[in-house]
């Protein structure tokens, strides 16, 4: 894959990124259920692609994208992504890239992670951002669509970013 | 040489990198904190350039709900329709019946003033004679419902016969074209002469008139009190023709039409007898 090649299809991935949450939002926020995080599944692709560190960076910043284009809070999401990829990068070496099993373990730890961003947040602030009723309507919604469409946004992002690394690359990383 | 081999392949480095990780996370995590306790929004010209492919998505995800909608309503106003048809039909129905009723009440009143007060009832012609040299009619009510033998059967457009055999549930009637039918008539408008109408089938009658009563064709008979069966006044029909007296002849004869067409009647009166 050339190298001009590889850059066009991270545009139009992340363009396809930027569309698709913000028409999923719109279509599904209506009937109040809350869209797949699309920005999340992103940071979940560097994280089993990257070493650590620009791994971390890399969702860190993907996050800050995400609190820009939807004009909330800046530094929200990208706390919040950026955790889901430090719970990856220490269970990366256990998940391989296939399988319902490892699919739920990746969704599962990387939601986990950035939730546990938002409660930290949450307490720093005093509250206001994860409530009980953020946690019983919000969350599992979340959890649920975005376990649904990760088979899908895998292999979109497969063709955008690349393919994962092989088990010999990841011994390196 | 180590027999454990390079620092990488050994388990500690997943320990490491995850530390080095965690190290990392936390000065990040420490900006969140500032800009999120600061509320530091981002400008808006930073999304501006994104803006073009947000609503090109915008507009194909409304469009798509659009059609979602319309295709649900189409199938909810198909589901309508067929139903309000339906009850549209059976409205129609109810209508039509409620129709006959109102006709039927306005015969009753029509007849209540303009031949006699006593009415027993409406009933529905059933069936006909089909034999062309008589004429009768069964209706639809009996003793049932207050019927008896010779009461006078009319519309409000005239005399149709009398009740000549009555059951239960249903009545014949003889109507004026029978042969067997006997009517006592008048020249309407108290033109005065008595006469006597008989059946002339298939759809005439033959009135006798003394031959000092004055009665010409287009003059139009009524009942008479002769008989005492009738009420007097009620339109029997109009002369139509006169025929030429003979040598031998005491009595005038007249060919009339009847008044009423018994063969297109449908709801007919009873009135009570006298």
């Amino acid at each position: 894959m050339s190298r001009v090649s590889s850059v066009f299809r991270a545009v139009v991935y992340f363009l396809l990124l930027v569309g698709l949450q913000g028409a999923l939002s719109s279509l599904l926020t209506r009937t109040g259920i809350t869209p797949p995080d699309l920005f999340l599944l992103t940071g979940v692709a560097f994280a089993l692609r990257l070493r650590s560190l620009p791994a971390l960076l890399a969702g860190y910043g993907i996050g800050l994208l995400q609190d820009v284009l939807g004009h909330g809070l800046l530094g929200l999401h990208a706390a919040g992504v950026a955790g889901g990829v430090l719970v990856l990068v220490g269970l990366r070496r256990f998940i391989t890239d296939s399988g319902v099993f490892q699919s739920i373990l990746t969704v599962v730890s990387a939601i986990l992670g950035q939730w546990a961003a938002f409660l930290i947040l949450t307490y720093w602030l005093r509250g206001g951002l994860v409530t009980v009723d953020a946690l019983v309507h919000v969350l599992p919604w979340e959890a649920g669509l975005t376990l649904i469409v990760y088979p899908l946004w895998s292999r979109i992002m497969t063709l955008g970013l690349g393919p994962r690394p092989s088990a010999q690359d990841e011994m390196s990383i | 040489m180590s027999l454990q081999g390079p620092k990488r392949f050994q388990k500690r480095s997943t320990r490491q990198v995850w530390g080095r990780a965690a190290l990392l996370y936390l000065p990040l995590l420490a900006v969140s904190m500032v800009a999120t306790r600061f509320q530091i929004v981002a400008p808006l010209a930073l999304s501006t350039g994104i803006q073009p492919v947000t609503h090109a998505f915008l507009i194909a995800e409304q469009n798509l709900t659009h059609a979602y909608t319309v295709l649900v309503d189409d199938r909810d106003l198909s589901r309508r329709y067929y139903t309000l048809r339906q009850q549209n039909d059976v409205l129609r129905q109810q209508n039509e019946l409620l129709q006959r009723e109102v006709a039927r009440l306005r015969q009753v009143t029509q007849i209540i003033a303009t031949q006699a007060p006593t009415v027993v009832g409406i009933g529905q012609v059933t069936a006909v004679d089909p034999s062309p040299l008589l004429s009768r009619l069964t209706i639809n009510k009996g003793t049932a419902q207050g019927l008896r033998l010779r009461m006078p059967v009319t519309v409000p457009a005239g005399l149709v016969g009398q009740v000549v055999q009555v059951t239960s549930e249903n009545a014949v009637v003889l109507s004026l074209v029978d042969p067997e039918s006997r009517v006592g008539v008048t020249l309407a408008r108290n033109k005065g002469g008595r006469g006597l109408a008989f059946g002339a089938p298939p759809d005439r009658m033959k009135a006798q008139f003394s031959l000092g009563v004055d009665v010409k064709v287009g003059d139009e008979l009524v009942t008479s009190s002769l008989g005492g069966v009738f009420p007097v006044g009620i339109t029997v029909g109009t002369v139509e023709r006169v025929l030429p007296l003979g040598p031998n002849d005491v009595n005038r004869v007249v060919i009339v039409k009847p008044a009423v067409d018994v063969n297109v009647v449908e709801d007919v009166t009873v009135l009570g007898g006298l």
